[in-house]
């Protein structure tokens, strides 16, 4: 997507996190723009439940 | 809303596990490039951050004014001194959503990742995410310690409102987290002070991507909403501003897109990216 830019670094041997680091914040965004209301939950209040594992 | 959800969480997994994740920015360089970031875009940030020797580390740390990191196997991380340390400037006031919820039992909502029929105490070992979102890390000792300059004021009504997970200034936080391609901004990543303000902290671990994130970030973020008018704040980011986050950073530390060069033409890629996309 950024050219080539990514390709080189696979020679750098260093390791990032996986992919469920970044999913917070894309259902965050996802869950906002939806403008939901929010849901009381059992101990915390839910916006959502996602009814599988993330990042299994 | 609950379907749709799961079905963008599906689409999101997959797409990133399929998608290339490195580091690339040192840690020392992430801390600076992500707090300069911060305050451009008018989000709280550490302002002091600067390297130490041991000595200066422990007495830094005997102060209480500095949050110490030490360089262990390339990474930054909490505890002890070493040769090499990083002084992060302790923001004043300020409390981590983790502690606020610790010693003032006040929480943010959150979207809460488990699954379906199994028992809320056993969800807290299935996944990372939920431990490091909800449970949060820091012992209370260690934080009634050092947020003890907190105050925690008579009317709570713009720190509750400041920490809701979707509040104008937590959205923010995410979407210039998202543009660096640093960690979440889970409740220890994330401070608030007595009047509401929240402040981004831990930069140093920024990441390389092929943009997959970017991409599920605007694909499945509806327009003409709130959360849409977020992501204007890095939008309207000039490549000049971009290019100073990097002001001063040294050649010689480790860049892993081989070159400081090549590290900030990313970013303008990145940058680029997000323009095309939100206007």
């Amino acid at each position: 997507m950024f050219g080539d830019g990514t390709k080189s670094l696979g020679e750098q041997n260093m390791e990032g996190r996986k992919p469920e680091h970044y999913i917070y914040a894309l259902l965050v965004f996802v869950a906002a723009s939806e403008n939901v209301e929010v849901i009381e939950g059992e101990t915390t209040r839910e916006v959502g439940t996602i009814g599988r594992r993330i990042g299994n | 809303m609950k379907s749709e959800l799961l079905a963008a969480a599906s689409v999101i997994e997959y797409e990133l596990n399929h998608a290339p994740f490195k580091r690339s920015l040192d840690p020392l360089a992430g801390e600076v490039v992500g707090a300069r970031l911060m305050h451009k875009l008018n989000i709280g940030a550490p302002i002091a951050i600067r390297c130490a020797t041991s000595a200066e580390a422990k007495t830094a740390a005997a102060s209480g004014d500095w949050v110490v990191k030490t360089f262990q196997e390339g990474r930054l991380k909490f505890g002890g001194t070493a040769a090499e340390n990083v002084l992060i400037g302790k923001l004043p006031g300020a409390i981590s959503l983790v502690s606020l919820r610790l010693i003032h039992g006040i929480e943010n909502s959150a979207i809460k990742f488990r699954v379906e029929g199994v028992p809320l105490e056993e969800q807290a070992d299935f996944g990372h995410m939920f431990r490091v979102l909800y449970l949060g890390r820091q012992e209370i000792a260690n934080a009634e310690h050092f947020f003890r300059d907190f105050v925690l004021p008579d009317d709570l009504t713009n720190i509750k409102a400041a920490i809701e997970w979707d509040s104008p200034q937590m959205l923010a936080i995410h979407a210039a987290r998202l543009f660096l391609g640093c960690s979440t901004a889970h409740a220890g990543n994330v401070l608030v002070d007595a009047n509401g303000k929240l402040y981004s902290i831990d930069h140093e671990i920024c990441e390389c991507t092929n943009g997959g994130e970017l991409a599920a970030l605007f694909k499945y973020t509806k327009k003409v909403t709130r959360a849409w008018r977020v992501l204007a704040g890095v939008a309207a980011l000039e490549p000049t501003d971009v290019e100073r986050l990097f002001d001063d950073l040294p050649e010689q530390v480790t860049w892993p897109l081989r070159s400081k060069y090549e590290t900030v033409y990313y970013f303008l890629e990145r940058l680029d990216f997000w323009k095309k996309h939100f206007f």
